[in-house]
């Protein structure tokens, strides 16, 4: 499925019929006279994580706060497990939010912090106390219970969060960059952890986070947010392979993406100056209109060869990363990157050429 | 250096405190330190007078404690959460009384209110001006932190109403500054002169009054031994306004 644009608004009134799991319907969030959000519609079926993925300042967590209730709502309607729950108050909204900095409350124990939900909505005793316990046990945090928030690391921290999210058995998820705050060398790790114990829930999940990977690996489908606007919602692989446009294949996964005519076998970019035989190009199809060229780090290589086919390019900038030399070059107006052999003797300018299969040429149906 | 000027400035303190004390316990100080001896029986004519003024003077400042959390905490509050010109404009005006000299302050009361001054609660009234600044210095701080406002969100999104969240959040969170606000407020009362000698009736005086009364009409071992009974019924304020800053950066990292 691809969803370019918002969804046009449905009715948002209490006996309208909705859908199980989480529905944003042309939502718009006002910050005085600044819109943070403007008509995003998205969905979340139960037991799946979508990502909301953008730049800072692009309105994913201010949509993540309003789906909570901590912020008005303009415009549009939030649904939840069939209900209207725009002007509900947080705590009936049945939504177990993980903020960035995960919140736990510094002065109660682990057992406190996952128990606090369940005494705030008048829980028997003995329910709360076995459902502390299944929530310890899911996040293996059994042997912290009586621990407190200062004698935890970070990631334990993000687990006590979470755990004491999932015991009100909420109908929706919320998770605002939930490993932004750890070590890099842990994220990994617990990247892979947090989708174990996502995996083992059945509420809708929604993921805030301005990384990549994390949305990439966490999400069942993604949507990415610009200025406050939608920009494209679809699964990973859809976005991967046929990204709506220039900034979608940029910003997750490091793309170029040109416009591009096919004439006389050959793919004619950047004005006419550079003609690939198509042979040499993966073709796919795309579900957004024109002809374009997908390029990637390795989609391109320095050649020797000075034939049509190559593209002279003036060397901006290049950076070592270990296993290679990444180099950014200008051709035209346009960056594109390069990754080359570390040993490689490299100009100012270079001719590229197209690695056989490496670049896609997005084609639409016919 | 530090070490250094700090010991020194603990020694301006500490020397004028025992200099009282050793006057407090001499039988003549006028024949120096311990002069015909060492005595506690200024102590004991020092108490009995001193009693119901200390008493009232404890009334005063519990009551200017409750006022100001009863008036401070909401108005902390409302600082904290609604940022606009008008809580600056309100943060600012909460601060004159500092800069107006006790005596001008005293007579515009006096001058405005008379008909609170017999009663004492233009006293009261008085002193909750005068230590209002530092109820709001330590509370809007404490009410304005994000990692609490996040805590408070979570908290409601988990059920909690506005009343369980305050009670259970909240308060917990600003508990080291309402001890601080709470501990300063109370020690400003209890010492505060300028107010008091101007605003209160002599016939009740608070404990500052009947001080500066026995500096000036008693014998100097009498009022340094109660000056000494004074110090000892401030003294543990002042250790809880210490203990309280010592906990206050003991938060979860």
């Amino acid at each position: 499925m691809s969803t370019p644009a918002a969804v046009p608004t449905t009715d948002p009134t209490p006996t309208a019929v909705r859908p199980a799991g989480l529905t944003v319907d042309d939502l718009t969030v006002r910050y005085g006279s600044t819109t943070a959000v403007e008509h995003v519609s998205l969905d979340v079926a139960p037991a799946e994580t979508v990502a909301v993925i953008g730049p800072s300042g692009c309105g994913k967590s201010t949509t993540l706060r309003a789906v909570a209730g901590l912020v008005p709502v303009a415009e549009g309607a939030v649904g939840l497990a069939g209900r209207d729950i725009t002007g509900l108050s947080p705590a009936r909204r049945d939504i177990g939010l993980v903020p960035q900095n995960y919140a736990v409350f510094p002065h109660m124990s682990v057992a406190a912090n996952i128990g606090y939900g369940l005494r705030a909505r008048g829980t028997a005793t003995p329910r709360r106390e076995e459902r502390v316990r299944e929530m310890l046990e899911l996040t293996h945090l059994s042997d912290l219970a009586e621990r407190r928030p200062d004698q935890l690391s970070g990631g334990q921290r993000q687990r006590v969060a979470l755990a004491r999210a999932l015991a009100i058995q909420p109908d929706a998820l919320l998770l605002d960059e939930p490993l932004a705050a750890l070590d890099p060398q842990l994220r990994g790790g617990l990247r892979r952890e947090l989708a174990a114990m996502l995996a083992a829930t059945e509420c809708a999940t929604l993921i805030v986070t301005h990384d990549q990977r994390e949305a990439l690996s966490l999400g069942s489908r993604i949507a990415l947010l610009r200025d406050g606007r939608l920009v494209q919602f679809d699964t990973p692989q859809r976005l991967w392979d046929d990204p709506v446009d220039a900034f979608v294949a940029d910003f997750l996964a490091g793309a170029v993406l040109l416009d591009a005519e096919v004439a006389d076998g050959h793919a004619v970019t950047l004005d006419g100056r550079w003609r690939i035989p198509v042979g040499d190009l993966a073709v796919r199809p795309t579900g957004h209109g024109a002809v374009r060229l997908l390029l990637r780090h390795d989609s391109l290589t320095v050649t020797d060869d000075a034939d049509a086919a190559a593209l002279l390019a003036e060397v901006t900038h290049s950076e070592f990363t270990g296993d290679g030399v990444h180099l950014t070059v200008r051709a035209g107006e346009r960056l594109l990157g390069v990754r080359v052999p570390p040993d490689a003797r490299i100009g100012r300018s270079v001719s590229l050429a197209v690695a056989p299969g490496r670049a896609t040429l997005l084609s639409p149906r016919a | 250096m530090t070490r250094l000027i700090t010991r020194l400035t603990c020694a301006f303190v500490v020397i004028p405190l025992l200099a009282t004390l050793v006057a407090a316990t001499s039988v003549d100080f006028s024949q120096g330190p311990w002069g015909g001896g060492l005595t506690l029986d200024w102590f004991a004519h020092a108490w009995p007078p001193l009693a119901p003024v200390i008493g009232r003077s404890l009334a005063v400042a519990a009551l200017v404690v409750v006022l100001n959390l009863a008036v401070g905490g909401p108005l902390a509050w409302w600082v904290a959460r609604h940022p606009s010109v008008l809580t600056r404009l309100t943060g600012y005006l909460v601060n004159v009384p500092l800069a107006v000299p006790g005596i001008a302050l005293s007579v515009a009361l006096v001058g405005t209110y008379p008909m609170l001054r017999p009663s004492g609660l233009l006293l009261v009234l008085g002193h909750l001006v005068f230590t209002l600044p530092f109820t709001l210095a330590a509370l809007v701080p404490a009410l304005a932190d994000d990692e609490l406002r996040t805590n408070e969100s979570v908290a409601r999104s988990l059920g909690a109403g506005a009343v369980r969240v305050l009670r259970t959040i909240t308060v917990p969170a600003c508990l080291v500054a309402v001890t601080q606000a709470v501990t300063m407020v109370f020690a400003l009362s209890f010492g505060e002169f300028n107010v008091s000698f101007f605003v209160n009736p002599p016939a009740t005086p608070t404990a500052p009054f009947a001080l500066f009364d026995s500096y000036s009409t008693q014998r100097l071992e009498l009022a340094s031994a109660q000056s000494m009974i004074f110090v000892a019924f401030v003294a543990p304020v002042l250790t809880a306004i210490v203990l309280a800053r010592r906990r206050a950066p003991g938060r979860t990292p």
